[in-house]
């Protein structure tokens, strides 16, 4: 079974994408905060991250840079979740590394659908 | 007794004036060379000089010559003593009176007074002169301050512009202005001559204290003084004995108001027309300060204002950020147990869900729109223009509304001039503005209703026309592309006319309130217009239906290039890349090239751009145009001759039906060859 790691400091986010993403036979495990994330993208061996942008501790930018620049991680596909404006944060988040990029309000359909295209 | 200078060596000559001297009682200097007699007009106080023509070793005409030179302001008479049988009428053109030998003492008496009367003469003329010209100077003094008066909107620099006048004009040892803008910004300036001692330094302070006290009945205090000091030499130094020099004080009024004090001092005493100007200058800058004070209020309101609309935008933005997390929490909620994944949903839950559903989508549009708003006013919305078919994107946009107004049965009908041409615009928001208009249409349209969109060209003079516009901008296209949207349904009563484009103020109509909506989307469609500098009007009648109107600049290929080229300029500041313009240019209009008249001053001013001639050929010349601190460069070239030339110079560069190009490129490419080899790295774009 694929392992999702999602990061957001929203517990709500947190559980409807766990939710739906299990129903799709993903395994999934979650981080509150991006230190924790950061730790777990490290030591759990997920197999795709979905990562919040406004976060406390470590923002998703930095956690995205520092594991699209670290070989042992670099293949780990990354979709950024953010709800400014897509833009300034497309540009960003391209400088960072990451590999899909989400706007909220999102569908969840096209998540699962994102997440198909990485782990399907 | 009437003094004379003899210049003379030759001993006859001497010793016969000295018995002259004797017996007329007059007061010989003797001069007995050419160096003895320089001296004496430098120091001396003589003002007639008689040469000797018999001088052995004085040559007479070069010494008159050098003693001009070395006279300047001095006034001398000089008499020149001449030989009977032998004269030198040459010399008289240098002296001005001649005596002949043997000499007539009676003559030479008259001569010499008739002289002395001239040199008296010219001494009180050039006395009044010199008053004269310290009036004149006194008058340029107060004409430059009160030219620079006019110039300044700040108060301090107006009061130092003002003791600078005052200076200037009357050699003042020290002058003190004491201001006072509120009860806790007081401030002292001080100007003298020689820096000033501490304790004349806090007498000064005392002294402009209690003269404020005496006349404006305030109290300030001595600790809130603000102190600014000058002094224009270096060494000496001021004590309290300035307090012994003459005096003037005065003042500075304002509409009636006290606004200050303000005291000189001279050494020498002020005569009558030095208080005049004194009072002149003061008077001079109480009407200046007057605007001063205002302009100060209406920037501090200005400043106000500004920073609220800021706060406003901010706001709003902060806001719909923060409204997209829950929202996203919502919608995703809903959807997971609208699918069913959650168990089954029966008929009455679906009803309700999706009408939670459809309010969530209606709330994330308004939160769309109001960022989008909110991003227009503070300046923030990023346009890309381009070149466009209009009629294509309004194609699109009725090929995507059509679903939703068949549901309706609204029949959307299109009538569209196909010899209009491009027109510059973002066609995404142009999507938007169109989207806009016709799903309005479309909701304010009952039943079987009917939408026409048409386009077609107008003129200036039909939008001058237009009795919608009450002002309209001074430049303006000579040409537009007119879409309308005409509908058959509710209408805008005319008073309603103008509200429909302004924030948050959709007309009140139970209609409108069933059809939802932020009642932003024409407010946005108004800004997205006028930053494509084009318009948007209606024209309605109740029950009868709308038609809402657009009109898009067409430019011709110059201003786009122009306009585009901006947009690239803007941008790649925006994105801090440097740019790098290159040009070349064949076609000389009206004595100008191309290039020179599109890319007109204020875009080379502004971005630092240099010219330089690149290459010619036949008698033409082609330009480069590059800037120190660029990075993309632009390119601009209408002829086959010069795409030859580029594909000579670069084996990559293949298609040349390109204008106009805009790039990246490496700061360090050294020489233009290089420069073109690279353009071939980079994104084209034809015009």
């Amino acid at each position: 079974m694929k392992k999702i790691l999602i990061v957001d400091d929203e517990a709500d986010i947190i559980e409807i994408l766990q939710f739906v993403l299990e129903s799709q036979g993903f395994n999934c495990i979650t981080a509150m905060d991006g230190e924790e994330g950061l730790k777990l993208a490290r030591e759990a061996n997920p197999d795709l991250i979905i990562l919040d942008v406004m976060m406390p501790k470590i923002n998703g930018y930095k956690i995205s840079r520092l594991l699209k620049y670290d070989n042992k991680y670099k293949n780990i596909p990354i979709l950024m979740i953010t709800a400014r404006s897509q833009e300034e944060d497309k540009i960003i988040g391209e400088e960072t590394g990451a590999d899909e990029y989400i706007t909220k309000p999102f569908n969840v359909d096209f998540v699962v659908e994102k997440v198909k295209k990485y782990l399907g | 007794m009437i003094q004379f200078v003899l210049v003379s060596d030759n001993s006859s000559t001497i010793k016969e004036f000295e018995n002259y001297s004797i017996n007329y009682s007059y007061n010989i200097i003797f001069a007995k060379s050419e160096s003895e007699t320089e001296e004496l007009v430098q120091n001396d106080s003589s003002h007639i000089f008689i040469f000797d023509s018999e001088s052995i070793n004085i040559n007479i005409i070069d010494l008159i010559r050098k003693l001009k030179l070395l006279m300047q302001s001095k006034d001398i008479r000089s008499v020149i003593l001449l030989e009977e049988n032998n004269p030198n009428y040459d010399i008289l053109k240098y002296v001005n009176a001649y005596i002949t030998r043997p000499i007539n003492y009676e003559l030479f008496s008259a001569t010499i007074n008739s002289n002395l009367q001239l040199c008296e003469t010219f001494r009180v003329l050039s006395k009044n002169n010199n008053e004269l010209a310290k009036s004149l100077y006194q008058l340029n003094v107060l004409y430059n301050t009160s030219t620079q008066l006019a110039g300044s909107l700040d108060k301090t620099n107006l009061i130092e512009i003002m003791t600078d006048g005052l200076e200037q004009s009357l050699s003042l040892s020290l002058c003190y202005a004491l201001i006072l803008n509120e009860v806790n910004d007081i401030k002292l300036i001080i100007k003298s001559l020689f820096p000033i001692s501490v304790r004349l330094e806090n007498a000064i302070k005392l002294r402009a204290l209690l003269n404020y006290k005496n006349l404006f009945s305030i109290n300030p205090q001595a600790d809130d003084i603000e102190v600014i000091k000058y002094n224009k030499d270096k060494y000496g130094e001021y004590d309290l004995n300035i307090f012994g020099y003459d005096n003037l004080f005065a003042p500075i009024n304002i509409n009636n108001k006290f606004y200050g004090i303000i005291e000189v001092f001279r050494e020498q005493d002020f005569v009558p027309d030095d208080t005049k100007c004194f009072t002149t200058l003061i008077k001079q800058v109480s009407l200046p300060l007057e605007s001063a004070i205002l302009y100060e209020e209406i920037k501090d309101t200005n400043i106000k204002l500004e920073k609220l609309e800021r706060l406003k935008s901010e706001f709003i933005s902060i806001v719909s950020h923060e409204l997209r997390t829950p929202l996203t929490s919502i919608n995703s909620a809903l959807d997971i147990i609208l699918k069913g994944t959650t168990g089954e949903v029966n008929e009455a839950m679906g009803k309700f869900l999706n009408l939670a559903k459809r309010n969530v989508t209606r709330l994330s549009a308004i939160i769309y729109d109001l960022l989008d708003l909110s991003r227009i006013e503070a300046g923030k919305m990023e346009f890309r223009f381009e070149k466009a078919n209009i009629n294509l994107t309004a194609e699109l946009v009725k090929n995507t509304l059509e679903s939703l107004a068949k549901e309706q049965n609204i029949i959307i009908e299109t009538n569209l001039d196909n010899s209009l041409g491009l027109v510059f615009i973002d066609t995404q928001r142009m999507e938007q503005v169109l989207t806009n208009l016709i799903s309005n249409a479309i909701k304010f349209t009952k039943e079987n209703g009917k939408i026409e969109v048409r386009s077609t060209k107008i003129t200036k003079d039909d939008i001058r026309k237009n009795p919608f516009f009450e002002s309209l901008p001074q430049e303006m296209s000579d040409e537009y592309v007119q879409i309308s949207v005409k509908d058959n349904g509710i209408g805008i009563a005319k008073e309603n006319w103008n509200k429909v484009f302004e924030q948050f103020k959709q007309i009140e109509n139970s209609l409108s309130r069933k059809v939802g909506g932020s009642g932003l989307g024409l407010p946005i469609a108004k800004r997205l217009m006028d930053a494509h500098k084009g318009f948007i009007w209606l024209d309605s009648e109740v029950n009868k239906g709308s038609t809402f109107y657009l009109a898009i600049p067409i430019m011709n290929e110059k201003e786009i290039f122009k306009h585009s080229l901006e947009q690239d300029i803007q941008k790649a500041k925006q994105d801090r890349l440097n740019i790098s313009l290159i040009s070349f240019r064949e076609n000389f209009i009206e004595g100008k090239s191309f290039i020179d008249k599109i890319v007109s001053e204020d875009i080379i001013r502004k971005n630092n751009i240099f010219k330089e001639l690149f290459y010619t050929e036949n008698g033409k010349k082609y330009y480069f145009m590059y800037s120190v601190d660029i990075d993309s460069f632009v390119f601009d070239f209408e002829v086959r001759k010069i795409q030859a030339y580029i594909k000579e110079n670069s084996t990559y560069y293949q298609e040349c039906d390109i204008v106009y190009l805009s790039a990246l490129y490496p700061k360090d490419a050294e020489n233009t060859n290089e420069l073109i080899k690279k353009v071939s790295d980079f994104s084209q774009k034809g015009i």
